[in-house]
């Protein structure tokens, strides 16, 4: 066992040195200033924000509504469904992308919010669906029945015995789908309009230039809020990672 | 139900579909397409030209995948067997990078590379690009192995050691074996991403290097040759379907077994 932390400790540290020395120079009060005078980069923001709310609060409820409704398909159809669940997950995101831009160019979208929306409820359905599936897995249906023969009303089943026991499976669905789509670069760019400039984008546009401090301020703020979600979503569910099972 | 066959029909089947029709249109040498069906497109892909690029991609791929399968199975069994507050740490030491921003990882990792260590040249080499890859993947092939060891019992362990197996005998007689599903898992969650990954040869390889990604945002949007970028989509798509089933069915054997 003892022998095995060094590969543990190389692997830590190889993920997080290069983080660590990137962002320490975001630690500084110019950084800090460009940042909040530059007001592209926090437009882009703004927009990636909305974005993820709107697709991640989508995503989740096809999830859910699917994670219910596949118990009651066949086995061979359910499998065949799980298997095509867990292609977005695997296929290379230029694939997917690109599939995308064709599709929506043949049946004749105009580029925009629209297809960026559609685009990114399409990825995170995937991860909202397994999420809550693993959820609905442990649910103590008993409790339902029980609510159900005291008398509750279905509305008020719904409210004190369903949605408690689905909270944390929708919480972590939630997060995991913003996380994705505040972070998706690949299919954003192949998908989106003339207008939109989703934080990712912009950030790329900008490596080819110069990189400004401010770039590396934000980055220590996305780090630290990745580092606050980690850790909230470790401390409170514990078995929300098994969407990356296949 | 209905979401699902809206997401199925609006996200894979519909597009896949098109593209799939593409890859077998005509393309007219002004770049645009008719509806004439021909298999050009696939015999073109035949071209020592593309095949050196594919099987560029593929050894790069193949490359990254042993290497992150090597150094994630040690430290995913290490992690598995902390205690309590412990594993969240470690798990958590794991997981923040990889939910740190994507172009950001890339990014830091740039940095990395321009320090010349070992007095090497990094940046825009394929070595900078597998290291790139490899810290850009890890934290996918250590997860599925993570979860697989902790749902380990650890009494098999000790009855081998009692019954005298040597450190070499446990590894290939009982820990690969008991976790060769998870072990697939994580090799096709690097391999198949890895193989058409396009932003990290981009970047780190300055496109010095053409791999399969940037081989596909090209046919589209530069070259415009749409029939020959979906021909290679649609063999990676069949080539993912193939393996996904494959690794799922042997996956099934095994939870039979168990109940």
């Amino acid at each position: 066992m003892k022998r095995l932390f060094p590969v543990f400790l190389l692997v830590v540290v190889f993920l997080w040195l290069p983080l660590a020395l990137t962002l320490r120079k975001g630690f500084s009060h110019e950084g800090l200033e460009r940042l909040i005078n530059n007001h592209d980069l926090l437009s882009s923001l703004n927009q990636s924000l909305v974005l993820a709310l709107v697709s991640s609060l989508i995503a989740t409820l096809m999830g859910t509504l699917t994670a219910f409704a596949l118990p009651s398909f066949s086995r061979f159809w359910r499998k065949r469904f799980e298997t095509l669940l867990l292609l977005p997950l695997l296929l290379p995101e230029i694939a997917l992308g690109l599939a995308l831009l064709v599709w929506f160019v043949k049946i004749g979208l105009n580029f925009g919010w629209g297809t960026l929306v559609m685009g990114h409820v399409g990825f995170c359905f995937t991860y909202a669906t397994l999420i809550m599936k693993a959820n609905i897995e442990t649910l103590d249906r008993s409790l339902l029945d029980a609510a159900r023969d005291l008398g509750a009303s279905t509305s008020s089943v719904f409210r004190h015995a369903l949605l408690p026991q689905l909270l944390p499976g929708l919480i972590a669905s939630f997060a995991t789908c913003f996380a994705l789509s505040l972070d998706d670069f690949l299919i954003s760019f192949f998908i989106k309009g003339m207008d939109q400039m989703t934080l990712p984008i912009k950030i790329f546009s900008m490596l080819h230039l110069k990189i400004g401090l401010e770039i590396y301020t934000l980055s220590l703020f996305l780090c630290g809020i990745s580092i606050v979600g980690v850790l909230v979503s470790q401390l409170c569910f514990k078995r929300n990672r098994s969407a990356l099972q296949l | 139900m209905l979401p699902l066959y809206v997401w199925i029909i609006g996200f894979l089947v519909g597009p896949f579909v098109i593209l799939a029709l593409f890859s077998i249109y005509t393309r007219l040498p002004d770049g645009s397409t008719s509806t004439e069906l021909t298999i050009e497109a696939y015999k073109r892909l035949s071209d020592p030209l593309y095949v050196n690029i594919i099987l560029r991609s593929l050894g790069l791929a193949v490359a990254n995948t042993a290497l992150c399968l090597v150094i994630a199975f040690p430290s995913a069994y290490f992690m598995s067997r902390l205690n309590g507050a412990r594993k969240t740490l470690a798990l958590s030491l794991i997981l923040i990078p990889l939910s740190t921003s994507f172009l950001i990882r890339i990014f830091a990792m740039m940095d990395f590379l321009r320090l010349k260590l070992f007095g090497l040249e990094w940046l825009y080499t394929r070595p900078g690009i597998l290291l790139a890859l490899c810290y850009n993947y890890l934290p996918y092939a250590i997860l599925p192995l993570y979860a697989s060891f902790l749902r380990q019992d650890p009494r098999i362990l000790e009855a081998a050691q009692d019954l005298g197996a040597s450190r070499t005998k446990v590894l290939t007689k009982i820990l690969i074996p008991l976790h060769r599903s998870a072990l697939l898992s994580a090799a096709l969650f690097v391999l198949i991403p890895s193989t058409g990954e396009y932003l990290i040869p981009a970047l780190v390889g300055g496109s010095r290097y053409f791999f399969i990604g940037n081989f596909l945002q090209n046919q589209f949007l530069t070259a415009r040759n749409w029939p020959l970028g979906s021909a290679l989509i649609v063999i990676l798509l069949v080539l993912t379907l193939f393996a996904l089933n494959r690794v799922r069915s042997s996956d099934s054997h095994v939870e039979g077994d168990a109940r």
